[in-house]
């Protein structure tokens, strides 16, 4: 039967008319007719494969894409595992080791203290030999994590830290001076084992970071690249030499004193600086030093009297260790 | 054009039933119109195209004459349950021009309107039958083309019309013993073909696609507060049924192969096929409408004449030779223009002769022409004449010459356009043919129009003409009559009344008079009368003469 309009209960001669109405029988004397139907009956029917076509193809292609950004997401959330194997339960744990330290120096002064090890000669040297972060800033910048994070983030290996642990041969201007730019063009390396504490701070803060979640929420091909380019920029080498650190070295600026101020911003005013064993969760120093560039020379304290006051007070907690 | 050997057409013009019209183009035209809905003149295009019978007639030379449209327009109408018929007046006409020289033919419509003008049943059958060909018409022809309605809705009304004259043709027609037998015929037939069923069983499905029984629910204050379906019941012996997936199926079938998707067009589709089955025998209804007129139109003419107190009659046909009698004869074209139509009786020895009518002027010599010629034309047609009784012998041919109006591109005098008249008389008058001339060779001087009457009339004889001529050469007839030299000549006049006034009567002879003087007196021709005019536009030219100086 040729269209479903006919019945079987139709006559024959009945049904043969019906297929010709509908096209589904050829009759010469409705030939035209018949073309003129079917011109648009392969028009809709090209239409309609048309956009099946189109439809299969986009539904294809999605299924594709979907298939892509699976295989992507596995692979990232495989460098996201390997990632977090890189550190372990120790390093992670890092920061929540020396914040409390931090946030107690930060606290009312608690007295001077020199541990009795440090006393004999060279013991200083040969602890500060250690592996080491350090942290210097505000003493109000160590209340809490966000802000020690951020104080940890504007704090460079400077002149304090380098004169601690390679000290100038005397106190002298001229000397520190020449040390500090020595160092400062790299003519130096003795400092590399110690480490800005923003390494561990911010490297941690990034390979603790939820990447499952972003990773498995994550829909599209771009949103993956983009994750897949923020994992590769965690230093994790350098988060993990951080976070092996043994020793925290840590100076906290007080407020300034009353005063005119340099013009690099240098003003007399109190510095705690503190040296921890993390490993033995002892202070090895914690001293209170008052720092003032006033005894430098006005050509001088013009361009580096932070740098040099930094310098001088490492030379002054030396001093007060090996009293 | 013919039908085919072995198909029935329902023609109720021949004995032998014949298709006049183009059928392949007809139905094309149908075909188009049925899906359109826009076709008008249809059924007026395929007639104006229909051949007739053989027929020796040449309507050129005597239609004009005996106003034979005017004499259809008006005296063939007819009216059904009040309502006035539609005429094809022109179709009508081209029927009468040309009677059929087959006397089987005529036999056989003289049959038909004999049966229907004794059988007031059959008349009615045949006057309900036209009203529903008239409706089959309409719809076809796109007269209800102004309302917005359903394409279908207007498909199916009209196979619902079709299936209703079918129906009819069937059972109305059974007691028909007249060649009206064959629309019963024709009915039975196609009812018995598998198209006829298709269609009954299309229409039954399209008002009775499933029975559904409801419980309604009726609140206090008369309302229906809620209804329940008890039960659907397909009407599944319907061909046309088809379950609701099917139909979906069929429609998504109709949307790819270039129709619209909807239920309708699955109707539309069905309707086609249906037609399609019928479209042979739908045609059939186009002539079928003008043969249906032909008749009812001749017992419209009756029934007019009743009303007037006259009578109809079917004529008794006899040979030449034999004797003419027209009892009560009148003048139809009279009762149409609302003038007193007197009938009269005319009697002639045998219709083989050459009558010479005479009498005054205004005698109802014209009016009495016309009458013979109609008579003529309506008894050779198979029709009623008007006459309470005729008996006429069939003409091969009919020449009527009454009327000669002056053209404007004329370039013959009035003598010139009378011998070319009569040249033209004598190329087309076979032997035997009925001749009617007014006032022959009225156009010259009396002493020469009577040489001429004279030669025609003589040669006239040689065809054995039944011809009447009406004449003012009144001493020249009375010669003719006295010197009896021409053979069957015959001589009719006016008879007068006590007061000499014509009574519309004719009788044998030849008239003394043409009461020209009365007819002068009576139209203000008098000597005393011209005088009196004349006098009084000098006066009056005189007075605005003065006028004009002042």
């Amino acid at each position: 039967m040729g269209t479903f309009l006919a019945t079987r209960k139709m006559d024959p001669a009945l049904v043969r008319r019906i297929e010709r109405s509908v096209g589904a029988g050829a009759l010469p004397a409705r030939a035209k007719r018949v073309t003129a139907h079917l011109r648009t009956s392969l028009l809709r029917f090209s239409i309609a494969i048309g956009v099946t076509a189109l439809a299969s193809t986009a539904f294809l292609s999605r299924r594709r894409y979907q298939h892509e950004v699976s295989r992507a997401r596995a692979a990232l959330l495989d460098a996201v595992h390997a990632n977090s194997a890189l550190v372990t339960a120790e390093e992670r744990s890092f920061m929540t080791r020396v914040e409390p330290w931090l946030r107690g120096l930060a606290a009312s002064y608690e007295g001077d203290v020199i541990a009795d090890e440090l006393r004999p000669l060279k013991a200083l040297d040969a602890a500060l030999a250690r592996s080491s972060v350090y942290v210097r800033g505000p003493v109000s910048a160590f209340g809490r994590s966000t802000t020690i994070a951020e104080a940890a983030s504007a704090s460079t290996r400077d002149s304090f830290l380098l004169c601690l642990l390679d000290p100038p041969a005397s106190r002298g201007e001229k000397v520190v001076l020449s040390k500090v730019r020595a160092v400062y063009k790299g003519g130096a390396n003795t400092s590399e084992h110690a480490r800005r504490l923003h390494e561990a701070a911010a490297g941690l803060r990034q390979i603790l970071s939820p990447w499952e979640e972003r990773v498995e929420s994550a829909r599209e091909l771009r949103e993956l690249d983009h994750l897949q380019g923020e994992l590769a920029k965690i230093p994790v080498a350098e988060t993990k030499r951080a976070a092996q650190a043994e020793l925290l070295i840590a100076a906290m600026d007080e407020p300034d004193e009353a005063g005119p101020a340099d013009l690099d911003g240098e003003r007399a005013h109190q510095v705690r600086v503190a040296v921890i064993d993390l490993r033995g969760s002892q202070v090895l120093v914690r001293v209170r030093q008052r720092v003032d560039p006033s005894w430098l020379a006005t050509t001088t304290r013009s361009n580096f009297a932070s740098v040099i006051d930094g310098c001088a007070l490492a030379l002054d907690v030396r001093a007060l260790v090996a009293r | 054009m013919l039908g085919s050997p072995g198909a029935l057409i329902p023609d109720l013009l021949h004995p032998a039933p014949i298709q006049r019209i183009d059928v392949e183009v007809t139905k094309v035209a149908m075909t188009f119109a049925f899906a359109s809905g826009v076709a008008g003149g249809l059924f007026a295009d395929a007639l104006a195209k229909a051949t007739m019978a053989p027929s020796t007639w040449e309507p050129s030379v005597y239609a004009g004459d005996l106003f034979l449209h005017d004499f259809v327009a008006r005296c063939f109408q007819f009216r059904i349950r009040g309502r006035e018929a539609a005429l094809s007046t022109t179709q009508l006409v081209r029927l009468l021009e040309r009677p059929p020289a087959d006397p089987a033919v005529v036999e056989h419509r003289r049959a038909i309107t004999a049966e229907l003008a004794s059988s007031p049943d059959l008349r009615s059958e045949l006057e309900t039958l036209y009203l529903e060909v008239c409706k089959f018409r309409a719809l076809m022809e796109g007269a209800n083309a102004g309302r917005k309605w359903d394409s279908n809705r207007r498909q199916l009304d009209i196979l619902v019309v079709a299936k209703e004259i079918i129906d009819r043709m069937a059972k109305g027609f059974a007691t028909a013993r007249s060649g009206l037998s064959i629309l019963r015929a024709f009915g039975e037939k196609v009812q018995k073909g598998e198209p006829y069923r298709s269609l009954s069983d299309l229409l039954r499905y399209e008002e009775h696609l499933a029975t559904v029984s409801l419980k309604v629910r009726v609140g206090a204050d008369g309302r229906i507060q809620a209804f329940d379906i008890q039960s659907v019941q397909e009407n599944e012996s319907n061909p046309f049924v088809t379950s609701p997936v099917r139909r979906w199926l069929a429609r998504i079938e109709l949307f790819l192969r270039g129709y619209k998707f909807g239920e309708g067009e699955i109707m539309a589709r069905l309707i086609d096929a249906v037609f399609e089955g019928l479209e042979d025998d739908f045609v059939c209804f186009v002539q079928l409408l003008v043969d249906i007129e032909f008749y009812l139109g001749a017992l419209g003419f009756r029934d007019m004449a009743h009303a007037a107190g006259l009578a109809v009659c079917l004529p008794e046909f006899v040979t030449a030779g034999e004797a003419r009698a027209l009892t009560a004869l009148f003048n139809p074209l009279l009762l149409v223009h609302g003038g007193n139509a007197v009938p009269c009786t005319i009697v002639t020895d045998r219709h083989a002769s050459t009558v010479l009518v005479t009498g005054p002027n205004s005698g109802g010599k014209t009016r009495l022409l016309q009458a013979i010629g109609i008579a003529q034309i309506l008894g050779q047609s198979g029709l009623l004449v008007p006459a309470q009784s005729a008996r006429l012998a069939l003409a091969p041919g009919l020449v009527v010459s009454l009327i000669q109006e002056t053209k404007a591109d004329q370039t013959e005098g009035r003598l010139g356009v009378e011998l070319i008249r009569i040249r033209a008389l004598f190329e087309r008058l076979p032997p035997g043919a009925m001749v009617i001339l007014d006032e022959l060779c009225s156009g010259t001087n009396p002493s020469e129009g009577e040489e001429i009457f004279e030669l025609v009339v003589k040669m006239l004889t040689r065809l054995k003409p039944q011809a009447f001529i009406t004449t003012h050469f009144l001493a020249f007839a009375a010669r003719l009559e006295k010197e009896r030299k021409i053979a069957d000549l015959r001589f009719l006049q006016v008879e007068l009344g006590p007061d000499e006034r014509p009574t519309y009567q004719f009788a044998p002879g030849v008239a003394r008079t043409s009461l020209a003087g009365q007819a002068a007196a009576r139209l203000g021709v008098t000597g005393d009368q011209l005088l009196s005019l004349v006098e009084r536009n000098i006066a009056h030219m005189q007075s605005a003469m003065q006028n004009g100086r002042r």
